[in-house]
């Protein structure tokens, strides 16, 4: 019956239905792309290099000819996979530490935290640029500085949620069932951390779009022949490109442009729709 | 009968350190047998609720210390015991329910689960027997159409039924003991009697010994068979419950049964014992309850401590007008 209540209220949100819509069909392109287009990945048609979109070629082809369209598809699985798996890391990274610190408190929580303001004074992108050139680039650096660098938001929330939970009745009343500290954190405290976190890692994704894109954008996230929408776009950086070729970037600019703003609007729905605050 | 389940010894608790400790629970002495109702009552802040954790371990061990005496349970001490053998002890041998039903179950989960849940830790029990064994559960508590609540969230539930869900999780395991704090304070009164019913029908039938916490004379004389005053952190009364109704000796006890409403002339205020209990940091030095007795009676009460005078069998008052060799009745 909640769930019924909770499916309801999200789709009543227009914006996050249409959202999630657009979500799912990326999503399957990404992993059906082998049967949405006749080329492969890094197929060269020679007699068509540049060409402007066509029927033969969708959105045309790049300086070496390859089928943009096609790549466009292949970078969604890169894209999309580098941006679900570093937000994983950052659940992963982020739950354990805020659980750990909001129920111990002390000095286990004072460490906990300074190390998140810490890395939360670090401007992402001069970090991520410099552990970047240093590690070189690849798909697996970029989710593992994603994911390091940006757990400490879902730190605080399940810290800041624990410290409020851990208050309540049924807690104590659990201690005095026999359950020792582990099973009351995971029995009792996460599942009620549940809906901010989820919220928050729907956003987390989002985010993960764009960093990833930027990164491969400036050539320090993932490394040609792999295509991703970040290193699609960067052939926007010639001049040439820019003014007559736009389909080389255009349509990949589009599909970062619309899953951020489709995940963010599904975030906004869902957390409207798993607030309990909330009127039916 | 005759069986001591639990025994305290001179339990003394104290909060804070250095120049702030205060002692919560102060030299404490009783003795639980087997399948009795002990209700102890005082007003707030008299170290009701600091007692009833020490006997779970639940104290906050930051700030709370047990300063000394023992808790024997079986012969076991208690205040001995490490975190890992209380996990044992609570909810198996030794469980409690709260005052606020309304929010000692977790919002989140079903009712069956919950429940479950201390069976799963202490008893082992998984899957179908799992499910069966809650059901039943249910039904001894008298919850109607247990298959359904089994599904039901607490929010699904009034305060009554989630009262009883509580008193079946602490029942689950069959504790020897169940502490009861304030268990019906919550509760409107035709919910309070049916609740007092329950438990004294469970009392009866499955012999749990019963540790009663309350500040409601009516509940202890509906429940309990003997009697323990607290204030102050002190035993100040101690004795069956017929004696307390018909022979309370204390001045405290005798203020607290005189504020009942129904020992009150029509017409006229309501009587009350004047002025407050005072903070634990600053308690007078003598008699706890010195400052605020209508019957002191000489310097000894602000200056000594009384000790507990047997003034009758199973009847202790911790009063100097009772002192030996006094002559009273």
């Amino acid at each position: 019956m909640l769930k019924h209540v909770i499916l309801a209220r999200f789709l009543k949100n227009k914006l996050a239905a249409i959202g999630f819509c657009l979500l799912i069909i990326f999503v399957l392109a990404a992993i059906f792309a082998p049967f949405l287009s006749g080329y492969g990945r890094d197929t060269i048609d020679l007699m068509n290099i540049e060409s402007q979109p066509s029927l033969r070629h969708l959105f045309g082809t790049d300086e070496l000819g390859r089928d943009v369209f096609t790549r466009l598809l292949y970078g969604g699985r890169i894209s999309l996979g580098i941006a679900v798996s570093a937000t994983v890391l950052q659940l992963l990274i982020g739950v354990t530490l805020g659980c750990i610190s909001g129920f111990y408190g002390g000095w286990i929580d004072n460490a906990i935290m300074r190390i998140v303001d810490t890395i939360m004074c670090f401007p992402f992108f001069v970090i991520a640029i410099t552990v970047a050139a240093l590690a070189g680039p690849s798909v697996w650096n970029v989710i593992l500085i994603i994911g390091l660098l940006q757990w400490t938001g879902v730190a605080r929330i399940v810290r800041a949620e624990i410290l409020s939970i851990k208050q309540s009745e049924f807690i104590e009343a659990a201690r005095a069932m026999g359950l020792n500290s582990f099973e009351i954190i995971i029995n009792h405290l996460l599942p009620n951390t549940l809906s901010p976190v989820i919220v928050n890692a729907t956003l987390a994704v989002a985010q993960g779009i764009l960093m990833e894109a930027g990164l491969s954008f400036l050539g320090l996230g993932v490394k040609q022949p792999e295509p991703s929408w970040g290193n699609i776009l960067s052939a926007a950086q010639s001049m040439r490109v820019l003014q007559y070729e736009w389909w080389l970037w255009i349509p990949a600019g589009v599909l970062v442009f619309l899953s951020v703003l489709s995940i963010n609007f599904v975030g906004d729905g869902l957390r409207d729709a798993l607030d309990p605050k909330m009127n039916v | 009968m005759d069986k001591q389940i639990l025994c305290i010894n001179n339990l003394s608790v104290s909060f804070g350190e250095g120049k702030d400790k205060v002692i919560a629970v102060d030299d404490v002495s009783f003795a639980f047998e087997k399948g009795r109702i002990l209700g102890i009552i005082g007003e707030s802040g008299c170290g009701k609720s600091t007692l009833t954790l020490s006997i779970m371990g639940l104290l906050p061990d930051k700030i709370s210390n047990i300063e000394n005496g023992e808790i024997l349970f079986n012969g076991n001490d208690l205040s001995k015991f490490t975190e890992k053998q209380f996990e044992y002890i609570r909810g198996n041998e030794i469980s409690m329910i709260f005052q606020e039903p309304m929010t000692s179950l977790n919002p989140v989960f079903k009712i069956g689960r919950q429940i479950a849940e201390p069976l799963k830790i202490h008893k082992s029990l998984y899957g179908r027997a799992l499910k069966e064994k809650v059901i039943e559960i249910l039904r001894a508590v008298h919850i109607p159409n247990p298959e359904k609540v089994y599904n039901s969230y607490p929010h699904n539930l009034s305060g009554g039924m989630r009262q009883r869900v509580m008193i079946a999780m602490a029942l689950s395991c069959e504790p020897e003991i169940l502490i009861a704090d304030e268990p019906t304070t919550a509760l409107d009164v035709t919910i309070q009697a049916q609740i007092l019913f329950l438990l004294k029908e469970l009392n009866n039938k499955v012999k749990t010994s019963i540790l009663f916490i309350t500040h409601d004379l009516s509940v202890v004389a509906e429940v309990c068979d003997e009697v323990m005053v607290l204030y102050g952190g002190k035993v100040v009364e101690q004795c069956n419950v017929y004696e307390l109704f018909d022979n309370a000796k204390h001045p405290y006890t005798l203020g607290l049964l005189d504020s009942q409403p129904h020992r009150c002339e029509s017409g006229k205020p309501l009587k009350s014992i004047e002025g407050i209990v005072p903070s634990l940091s600053d308690m007078p030095s003598g008699c706890r309850f010195s400052n605020r007795c209508s019957k002191k009676f000489c310097i000894k009460c602000e200056s000594d401590i009384p000790p507990l005078f047997n003034i009758r069998d199973n009847h202790k008052v911790a009063c100097w007008l009772y002192e030996e060799g006094k002559d009273f009745d």
